[in-house]
This record gives structure tokens, sequence and C-alpha cells, in this order.
């Protein structure tokens, strides 16, 4: 029933009389036409938006070519002139820059396309006057502040003209600069990476307008990406020292920046995690695997200072900034097991001043770790947070990659069969009850990784090159994986009715049947291979029977495939005659074209029915 | 004040510091030519590109040796002065010390200091015209018996590279150099 059609009811029934009803109708008619006028509008300005942007695109990128071109152009040497005229030709670009930058902010001061273009202009005005001053008086660049030069000279052009174009050719100058040498580095205001550090905190009242309004969009998520970037990339550069003082100020960097990317300031309304939060976050736990490859820290080594080394003033800068921004945050949230990761940031500590003192720390740091993603992936599976499951997931596996890597022992294939077990295994409680009958890509992903693992056992002389491993888990080691198993025994009787409820289990008995097989097969002194291949055989013809059922043409091809696998690598390694391996090939080969043939007559059948 | 000039007086004075700022580093350059006094050294080139500043020279200046008897009065990266003394092989280390003279040029210890020292010193690179570098270069690696010298004015700590000069005659401009010691 439409309004009209409402109100005459309405009348029939006397509820309103005849005027109230041409009243309401026409209310409801200039109500309507208003509407539309302003959906109209507003996919106007919309389209208009996406234009301006094109046109601020384009508009940058070709006054990034003119800049270039005159550089170039200037970049040659013009010997015959007088050193005047060459200084006063060098000034010129900076003079036009000026009266563009002028005009800009009297005439055009809300046009975004003026602002950026005069912005970028401006920038490459001044380098290349720079550029050219310095070799008229033969000086390299390198050794004389040019970036630092450069950068301050240009740097009032973000705020002046509120570009944003300008800011990033200011961070790429800031990080060039890092790569100068000066000669003369006796003073700390002399030394490159503190005028890059001056330089970017003058930037830091536009980042803070920028985080502050989040707008415009694009920006605000690159910016995110870039500045955490940038700081970390001019440490890497510029810390001079041992690996282990650079490792301890990138993972302070990087959780610094994690916990600011999940302040108050930063979330979003709905708590997924920003950028800024994902980048720290992975950076940290890559920094913390780091040390699992590593068995001597040397973090005794963190204070011997050479001359002119400043990097020991940014341990406890850094550090203090992340115990402020854990204790700012405990004292607003209370704590649970949702944020209670963020005292990752003291989770090293302990073992540096255990390596520090002389204590091999390496061990208690392994099993420390391994026990808290263990717990991380408990609570995680508790709330259903794929944001801290799939990064615990990983913190897992590097321990389970960096056994192998200091120990050769034959257990370690056994070890690599883990891995794709707890991937199907942990995250199951993620899987939605809608889709407990379907594989999702990762599913799929982890099974070919299954089937690719009993491959390889299925050959003899794969076991021969195990067995010749000799080396030997120490009790320590070994106690590790049996806490692995352990857990991962534990994680399935917590969630069998998860495990039993997707494809019937099935998955679920497969991902524990291979590392049990493999462990069996690194134990025993017997060769066992044969056992894969029968075992890969008689998968193949069990999903082959299922997607028969069910005729679906994909998977049993797929199951077809695997079957003729199987059979192809067993034809490098059987001692059989020509003759019967040939025959084999024919009758998979068959096979393939008459299973096809049987699921497509099956299906005309259904059809038909 | 409207916003609008404040922003205009913040450019104008932004400007006028964009086009002043060079010109001081021009003046300190163009004392240094016109009072510096003027020192060969010896030179055997190649020749790159730099991305910003164009095609130059690079000018492998051998290191000179300074012998002293009390080494322990520099340290490893000290910033020293040294001074000159000219003579037909190039310029030869006669004084280095902490503190600045008229004629001395600033330069940093590398190697250990000890009786006999290396010093390294500061002029790499020379830019020139695209198609002149080649030139140069040719020329310059040609014999290495040529006598091929870098001229540089030193004034109080600073220093300005004028010229490069093959057996007397200047690569730039093609004339015979001025310089009076090289002819001896």
């Amino acid at each position: 029933m439409n309004l009209k059609d409402f109100l005459e009811d309405c009348r029939e029934e006397k509820i309103i009389d005849q005027p109230t009803v041409d009243r309401m109708y026409a209310h409801f008619l200039a109500r309507d036409k208003q509407r539309s006028l302003n959906a109209q509008k507003q996919s106007q300005l919309n389209e208009n938006r996406q234009n301006n942007g094109l046109i601020i695109a384009v508009s940058i990128i070709g006054v990034l070519l003119i800049g270039f071109g005159i550089i170039y152009l200037f970049a040659h040497n013009w010997d015959n002139l007088s050193r005047s005229t060459k200084t006063l030709l060098s000034l010129l670009p900076v003079f036009v820059s000026v009266i563009v930058n002028t005009y800009t902010v009297v005439k055009k001061k809300d046009n975004v396309i003026w602002q950026e273009s005069a912005a970028i202009f401006s920038f490459l005005a001044t380098g290349s006057m720079l550029a050219l001053i310095l070799q008229i008086y033969q000086l390299p660049g390198i050794e004389n502040y040019f970036f630092s030069y450069w950068c301050v000279l240009c740097l009032p052009v973000v705020y002046l003209l509120k570009s944003h174009s300008a800011v990033f050719c200011a961070m790429i100058l800031m990080l060039l600069n890092l790569t100068s040498n000066p000669m003369d580095q006796s003073a700390l205001y002399k030394i490159p990476w503190f005028g890059s550090l001056i330089m970017f905190s003058t930037l830091i009242p536009y980042f803070k307008r920028l985080f502050t309004l989040r707008q415009p969009d694009t920006l605000y998520m690159l910016h995110q990406l870039f500045v955490p970037l940038l700081i970390c990339f001019s440490a890497v550069v510029s810390v001079s020292g041992s690996e282990s003082s650079v490792w301890l100020i990138l993972f302070l960097i990087l959780a610094n920046f994690h916990l600011f990317g999940s302040s108050i300031f930063l979330r979003t309304k709905d708590r997924t995690p920003t950028i800024m939060a994902i980048l720290g976050y992975v950076g940290v736990s890559l920094s913390l695997t780091y040390l699992l490859f590593k068995e001597n820290w040397r973090f005794e080594t963190i204070l011997q200072v050479e001359t002119h080394d400043y990097r020991l003033i940014f341990i406890p800068i850094l550090f203090g900034l992340g115990i402020f921004q854990v204790v700012r945050y405990f004292s607003k949230e209370k704590i649970s097991t949702q944020n209670l990761y963020k005292l990752l940031i003291l989770i090293p500590i302990p073992f540096l001043v255990m390596d520090y003192s002389g204590i091999n720390a390496f061990p208690a740091y392994q099993i420390t770790l391994l026990i808290v993603a263990c717990l991380a992936v408990h609570f995680a599976q508790n709330n259903k947070d794929q944001w801290q499951i799939y990064p615990a997931l990983g913190l897992i596996t590097v321990i389970i990659l960096s056994l192998p890597f200091t120990v050769g022992s034959s257990l370690n294939f056994f070890l690599f069969s883990l891995i794709p077990t707890i991937y199907y295994l942990i995250p199951i409680s993620l899987v939605e009850e809608k889709n407990k009958n379907t594989l999702t890509a990762g599913h799929i992903i982890i099974l070919c990784f299954q089937f690719l693992l009993l491959l390889i056992a299925s050959f003899e002389g794969f076991w021969i090159a195990v067995k010749t491993l000799h080396q030997t888990l120490s009790t320590f080691q070994l106690s590790l994986i049996t806490i692995i198993c352990v857990g991962i025994i534990l994680n399935v009787i917590k969630m069998r009715k998860q495990l039993l409820n997707h494809v019937n289990g099935m998955l679920a008995l497969f991902s524990l049947l291979v590392p049990v097989l493999i462990w069996i097969g690194c134990m025993s002194s017997i060769g066992i291979e044969h056992l894969y291949s029968i075992l890969l055989l008689i998968i193949g013809i069990v999903i082959l029977i299922f997607s028969a059922k069910k005729s679906n043409l994909t998977v049993a091809n797929l199951a077809l495939g695997l079957i003729g696998l199987v059979m192809v690598c067993r034809f490098f390694d059987l001692k059989m005659s020509l003759t019967v391996k040939g025959i084999l090939f024919i009758l998979i080969g068959s096979s393939f074209f008459f299973a096809n043939y049987l699921i497509l007559k099956s299906r005309k059948h259904e059809n038909k029915n | 004040m409207k916003t609008r000039t404040k922003l205009l007086i913040a450019l104008i004075f932004i400007s006028i510091i964009q086009l002043t700022f060079p010109l001081f580093f021009i003046a300190a350059k163009e004392r240094v030519l016109e009072t510096g006094k003027e020192y060969l050294f010896r030179i055997q080139p190649v020749d790159p590109y730099d991305f910003f500043q164009g095609r130059y020279v690079s000018l492998n200046v051998p290191s000179l040796t300074y012998t002293t008897d009390n080494p322990d009065e520099f340290k490893r990266f000290d910033i020293v002065y040294a001074e000159f003394e000219q003579d037909s092989l190039g310029a030869k280390i006669t004084h280095l010390s902490h503190t600045k003279t008229e004629h001395s040029l600033k330069l940093k210890l590398y190697a250990k200091p000890n009786n006999k020292m290396r010093i390294r010193l500061p002029f790499r690179r020379f830019f020139m015209e695209e198609y002149k570098a080649k030139t140069v270069e040719h020329k310059l690696s040609r014999s290495a018996s040529d006598k091929n010298y870098v001229h540089v004015k030193i004034l109080n700590g600073d220093f300005v590279m004028t010229d490069i000069s093959s057996n007397g005659k200047s690569l730039i401009t093609g004339k015979p150099v001025k310089s009076t010691v090289l002819l001896q």
C-alpha cells in the first residue's frame, strides 16, 4: 500500500479529515523531492571529489617531471659562463617558485592543485639551486649537508601551503640526509641523524592534526605505514654498534608504535587494529623470533661505546616511552585476556638482563616464548580473535622451525610435519557453523602441504638421508617438543566438538595421523616408506568415491591427480619391470577417463530425475 | 590580523631565507677564492656521475705522509689543521696541529696516528660539463708520467678547487696555468 492509498483508507475510516489528508500528502511530496535533490547533490559532490583527486595526481606528476627536467638541465655543467652568471641562473628557479608560492597564497588559497604543485615545485627548485651552488664551488653534496639544507629550507612549505605531498618529499630528504657523511662530526648538532630527528620533529604538528582529524582518509592510512617504516629504516641506517643493540632499538621502536597504534588516540571505534598496530605487532613478533636463531646474543657488548655513539641515550628513552604508554593504557582499561599481550614489551627484559650478566638465557627464553604463545592461543580461541590467533601461531611456527635450525637431528622432519597440523587444529574455533561442510582456501593449502610431506616421506632415499643426521636433541629440546605435542593434544581435547563437526572430523583425524606416522617413520629402524604411498593411495580412493557420490568433478580429478602423483613418484623409486610400470600408467590414465565418464553419466541421470 | 596576511608575511620571510641562504655560502667560498693561497696536489682520475649534481671527475688524490715525533698528540678521527708547502711533486704537509692558521686546511685523521702518518685529503670530486669530463678523464689517464694536478685554494681551514691541470695546461680552459711553482 502506498501513502496515498493509506491516507485515503484513514479518511474513509474517519481517523483523519480531508484537509489533513491533503496537507500530509503535500508534505510527503515536498520531503521526497528534497531528499532526491540532496542525494543528487551528494553524488555530484562525490564525482567532483574523484575528478579532483585525479587532477591533483596528474598535476603533481607533471610538476615533478618539470622540476626534474630543470634539475637535469642545470646538472649539466656550463663552464663557459662566469661564476656570477652561474649563481644568478641557479637562483632563478627559486625566484619563480617564490612567485608561484605568493600567487598561491594570495589568489588560490583553497585550491588544492595549486597548493600541492607549488609545494613540489618549491622543493625541486630549492634542491636544484643548492645542487648547483655546491657544484660551482666543487663541493660534493654528501660531505656538505646538502640534504639538510634542502629539507630545512623547504619544510615551512608544508605549513604555509598546507601541502600533503611536501611531507613525503621532506620525509624522503630526511632519509637521504642519513646517507651524508660530513667530515667533521665532533659535535652532536653536526651529526646527520640529529639533523634528521630535529627536522622530523617539525612535522609532528602536521601528523597530530592528521591523526586527530583522520582526514584525508588515504593519507591517514598511508602515514600510519610510512612513519614507522621511515623511523625503523632510519634507525637501522644510522645506529652504529653491535647487532644486539640495533636489535634492541628496533624492538623498542616497533613496540612503541604498536602501543601507539592501539592507543585511545588512534584506535577505531569497533577496535579493529589500525595499520600501525598491525605493523608494530608483526615487527615485534619478528624481532622476538630473531633471537631464537642465535644462541649467542652478546648483550654484554651493548655498553661498549665508541666516541660519538649516542644509541645508549635512545634505549632508555624508548623504553621509558613504552612503559609510559603501557601504564597509560592500563590506567584507562581493565586488564583482561584481550589486552594482556600489551605487556609484551616487558618479555625480553629479564632475558636481556640474564644475558648481560653472563647467564645463558637462551633456553629460558625459548620456553617462556612457547608458553606465552600457547597461552595467547588459548585465550584468543575463547575470544574468537583472529588478530591474536594467527600472530601467536606464527610465533609457535618459528619456534618449531628454530629447533632444526640449531640441531641436525632425525626428528626434524617430524617437527616440520607439525606445522600444517597446528594451522588446521588451532584456528578451528574461527570456523563458523554454517561453513562446517566446506573447505576454505586455507584448508586446501594445509591439505596440500600435508600431502607433500607424505609424498616426500614415501621416498626410500629420503629416509636414508634423514637417518644420517646423527646429532641428538638435548633433553631440554626434547621437553620443548613434548610441550608442543601435549599442547596439540590438549587443544584437540578442548576443541573436540568443533573438530568433529567440521567435515565429520575427517580433516582433524588426517591432521593428527600425518605427524604420528612421520614420527613412527623417524623412530623405527625398519623402512616403512611404502606405508605412506599406500596411505596416500587409500586417501585418494576415499576422496574419489566421496566425490563420485556427490558428483563433484573438480574434487574427483584432484583425487585422481593425487593417485597419479603417487604412481609417478614410485616410477622413480620401485624396482619393477618396465612392462608392469607401463601397464600401471595405462591403468591410471584410463581411470581418469572412466571416472569422469561415470560422474557425468550419474549427473545426467540425476538431472533426468 | 587576517590569516592570509599572516601567511603572506611568513611566506615572504621564508622566501628571503631561501634566497639569501646560498649567499652566505657563496660569500664564504668567494673569500677563499680571493685571499686563499693556491696549492697543487697530484691526482690520478676516473669519471663517474652524480644524480643531483651532474658529471664529475673523481680525483684520486694519493694520501700524503706526515712524519712526527710525538704521535700521541693526535687521536683517530680527530679534526686537525694542516699547513702545506709547494714543491715540484705537488704540495706536502709541513705542519699538523689542532689550531687553525691562515693557510691551513681542515682534515680528519682516518688512520691511527703513528710516527709516519698517512693523511687522506678531502678533494674527491671535480664537477664539469658532461662531455668535457670524459675528455679530461681520457687526457689524464693517458700517461702515468704526466704531471697532473688539482689546484686548490686554501684559507682558514676551508678550501675551493679551482682547476685541473696536466703538464702545465689547464684542462678546463685549455690555457697554460699561471702558477709558477709547477713550471720549475
